[in-house]
């Protein structure tokens, strides 16, 4: 569900921005960035640790009072809202530019909604499986459609290694972390895991694997264009892929975008989890409400996917966007762990 | 004469079937105690019995001194008549005058009578008038006695049955040739003989207030989870229909999602079959008057494995497991795949091949959509026909449709020949997959497929796998995720899923289905 989470439309950019500073050394920039997702991980466990039992909101409560530890808990659902919105755009503007041009984007934006409303719709535990079951389907088609770069790689692209200074690269690794963003759901998440003691192994596993994925594809990309030409190209895995694709499909990047369309495990994430939160926040019984809430959630989110209304504005607003994780994925569990410490044992149970 | 033994030779046999749930019990008849006199018991039974013609009441005298006066009463044809004669008329009849049963008060008369004159099975001693009419509806012989209120049920059915054959559904190139029958008693003994086990239970429920379906249960009380045990009981006993005459009516009714165009249960006519599920933690379901049996709980991948799969060589199993994957993949995929490369993306299909497909599409007069729609209804109705006609007729009909049909769609310019053989091919793909649930539910998931591929492309072509994905990973089957070991992924289970390692290699039994004794092998 990390990895799932992780993986949306942005990493198709990110050769790009981590290359914008740190040139030939962006795939030293993309590993280290991976070090803030397992900052977050390790601390949304320990405040996990510290209320066994509980779930988000009532944490939330016990450690911030009734009011402000509901206000904070809808904040996160309100953020987690934003960010199925910004993914739900950034897919449905793919989908316009390469598989259905003449289709309305709001169009597209609802058959995506509809989609994720129905994965999320069927709670946790689905949702879960579903990653799960992408991750396996989905790893095979990255690592073939990744291949085919490769005849086409110059090595001396890479070299020299670290040439271009450790400023650059810690630049570059900001860039980077950002794209290891939406770990905040674990503050929901985490408390439905029913094996908790396999919350770190299995997270610091997925962070992993999403590095050790980010740098195979910075590096491909890399030794294709090299970094100063991957600074033309928009999304350049894609682009490559129409350079240097199958030889027996015309259009490789075409099959990638078809392929990869439907991959959008953030929005049923968030939806979920954030159908879950508001549930438990209205005090809703679970069965009997959930889905009336994730429908209303699911109509918010359809609604901010009409604010942005040129291609620009996408961009401009999901990267926006983007700099509140730091904030919310990092800022959270901080506040958390400093209510938690302040309080210290005199934290009600709810 | 014949020197009749005083006292029973041993225990006397079990008594007959049935386990009765109570919500089965006595809908219509009163359930009071049955009198002593054979008049009262007469004339209590007979509102139940008048307009059945069928049903004989032979009245009789015990050969005691005094004489006793009796009844028979069976259904004409059922009982076997032989039998009666011989080991039940003719020694109350002839033999009880010699062996003192005239000095047993009426209340031991019965009992004793059983235990020592009737050379049956099977009988057991009933006194409610409700299990008196519902026994002689089972096909039981009632033997009614003067002075006693007790009656004797006796089972002496006279069963006609088909021949033991190989199932047509489910041929094998090696392997057990036998397929189950019509009969429960039958198909019980071909699980029995086949495991030999003392563990094997087999309990047997009513379903079905007016048919009265006997249901058997079959597990193996060690290796089966209980809770699972429980559960298929529970909701086989909350069925509440006047009839059951197929298995298939037990498994909508105990399914966990009955929307879903997935079969939840696996069915099998073949033995050996049945008996590998049950060693694999699974419960067998085996209805009177069908020859289909189920399991359950059961999983996605196991519709695509058949029993010959564990007879043959290792590589090559695994080779037609990946095939028929790929077959249903292909079955459900390739129509709606062909419409949204034809309408939207065009590209993705290699020039050389674009080209021809593009000559022969411009004189077909439709869109592409209403063209494989079209031809994938004609295909269908060909496939059902051949189905609903007998043997030869059926394959004729499939030869006659199939080919010229398709021969003159395409030369009336009513279908492209690409479009022709993307159809043919799908439905090819369907009779690949070892189940016919499987292979039902690829036909019905193409009509929609090609219609969201039709209005989104490629991208409501995996959308829609998306969606079947996910309803796939939501299904259970008695409670257990269907889509198990795949989702959730269990590694172990994997030996015998996609495709088959070697049979040494599964020392355990699968994971994903619960069961108590986890090891099947040694190392």
């Amino acid at each position: 569900m990390i990895i799932g989470t992780m993986l949306g439309v942005n990493f198709l950019a990110l050769p790009r921005i981590a290359s914008a500073s740190s040139q030939q050394d962006a795939w030293i920039a993309v590993i280290t960035g991976s070090f803030l997702p397992l900052l977050v991980l390790l601390l949304i466990e320990r405040l996990g640790r510290r209320f066994p039992g509980q779930d988000f909101i009532e944490m939330s409560q016990a450690l911030f009072g009734k009011v402000m530890g509901s206000l904070l808990a809808a904040i996160l659902g309100i953020h987690m809202l934003c960010v199925a919105a910004t993914v739900i755009i950034r897919f449905a503007y793919l989908d316009t530019v390469y598989l259905l041009p003449e289709t309305p984007r709001s169009v597209i934006c609802l058959l995506i909604l509809l989609g994720a409303l129905y994965v999320a719709g069927k709670g946790a535990r689905v949702v879960a499986r579903v990653n799960e079951l992408m991750f396996y389907l989905y790893l095979p088609v990255l690592l073939l459609f990744a291949l085919p770069l490769l005849k086409a790689a110059e090595y001396t692209y890479l070299m020299p290694v670290g040439g271009s200074g450790l400023g650059n690269i810690a630049r570059s690794s900001w860039d980077a972390c950002l794209y290891f963003g939406r770990m905040e759901f674990l503050m929901v998440a985490y408390f439905m895991v029913i094996r908790k003691d396999e919350v770190v192994k299995a997270g610091v596993s997925a962070v992993t694997f999403v590095a050790l994925l980010y740098m195979m594809l910075t590096i491909a990309c890399l030794l294709v264009v090299g970094p100063e030409n991957l600074q033309n190209q928009v999304l350049p895995l894609i682009g490559e892929l129409k350079a240097n694709g199958f030889q027996f499909v015309d259009r490789t990047d075409l099959l990638f975008v078809a392929v990869w369309s439907v991959a959008f495990r953030p929005v049923f994430n968030m939806l979920c989890m954030c159908g879950f939160s508001f549930t438990r926040l209205l005090n809703l019984p679970e069965k009997r409400h959930y889905f009336l809430v994730l429908f209303i959630i699911g109509t918010a989110a359809y609604l901010l996917t009409f604010v942005p209304r040129s291609a620009v504005e996408i961009v401009i607003y999901t990267d926006w966007y983007g700099y509140t994780y730091p904030v919310m994925g990092l800022g959270y569990p901080l506040l958390y762990h400093l209510a938690a410490a302040v309080r210290g044992r005199k934290v009600p149970n709810v | 004469m014949r020197k009749i033994p005083r006292q029973p030779a041993g225990p006397p046999p079990a008594p007959a079937p049935a386990e009765k749930p109570k919500n089965l019990q006595n809908i219509s008849i009163p359930d009071i105690l049955l009198p002593e006199s054979l008049a009262g018991k007469q004339s209590l039974l007979k509102p139940h019995i008048e307009n059945s013609h069928d049903i004989i009441n032979r009245p009789f005298f015990l050969g005691v001194r005094p004489p006793v006066e009796a009844a028979a009463i069976y259904i004409n044809g059922v009982i076997d008549i032989d039998t009666f004669n011989d080991s039940i008329l003719r020694p109350l009849m002839v033999y009880a005058e010699d062996d003192g049963s005239g000095d047993r008060p009426g209340q031991e008369l019965a009992e004793y009578l059983a235990r020592t004159l009737l050379t049956v099975a099977q009988f057991r001693k009933i006194d409610r008038l409700a299990d008196l009419v519902r026994d002689i509806y089972d096909g039981m012989l009632m033997i009614m006695l003067e002075g006693s209120a007790e009656v004797l049920s006796i089972d002496i059915h006279k069963t006609l049955l088909r021949a033991i054959e190989e199932p047509a559904a489910e041929r094998g190139l090696r392997g057990s040739r036998e397929g189950f029958i019509e009969n429960l008693d039958v198909n019980i003994s071909m699980v029995r003989r086949r495991l030999r086990d003392p563990k094997l239970v087999v309990r047997k429920m009513v379903v079905g207030q007016r048919t009265r379906t006997q249901v058997g249960i079959l597990y193996v009380e060690d290796i089966a989870d209980p809770n699972i045990v429980k559960d298929i009981e529970t909701r086989i006993n909350t069925i509440q229909t006047d009839g059951v005459v197929a298995s298939g009516i037990i498994e909508q009714f105990i399914q966990d999602r009955p929307w879903s165009v997935f079969y939840q249960y696996r069915v099998t006519e073949k033995p050996d079959k049945a008996v590998m599920q049950i060693l694999e933690g699974r419960v067998l379901i085996i209805v009177d008057g069908t020859p289909t049996t189920f399991s359950a709980p059961s999983l996605f991948v196991e519709f695509f494995q058949s029993p010959g799969d564990y007879y043959e060589r290792t590589p090559i199993t695994s080779f037609v497991r990946i095939l028929r994957y790929l077959a249903f993949i292909l079955a459900v995929s390739i129509s709606a795949l062909y419409v949204a490369l034809i309408n939207f993306q065009p590209e993705l299909i290699p020039p050389d091949l674009l080209v021809p497909i593009a000559r022969f599409r411009n004189q077909v007069p439709f869109p592409v959509a209403v063209e494989v729609l079209l031809l994938e209804i004609m295909m269908q109705l060909v496939i059902e026909a051949g189905f609903q006609l007998p043997g030869n007729v059926g394959q004729t009909v499939g030869v006659v449709g199939g080919i010229i049909m398709g021969q003159a769609a395409i030369t009336a310019r009513f279908a492209s020949p690409a479009a022709v053989i993307v159809v043919a091919f799908s439905a090819m793909c369907t009779f690949v997959l070892p189940s016919p649930g499987m292979a039902l539910a690829s036909r019905l998931l193409r009509l929609p497929m090609i219609l969201v591929s039709a209005t989104f492309g490629i991208f409501g072509f995996f959308l829609m796998w998306l969606l079947m994905l996910t309803h796939l990973t939501s299904l259970t089957s008695i409670g257990v995720p269907y889509l198990s070991p795949l989702a959730p992924t269990r590694y172990s289970d994997l030996k015998d899923g996609i495709i088959r390692s070697f049979l040494t290699a599964m020392n355990k039994r699968p994971v994903s289905i619960p069961s108590q004794d986890k090891v099947r092998q040694a190392n």
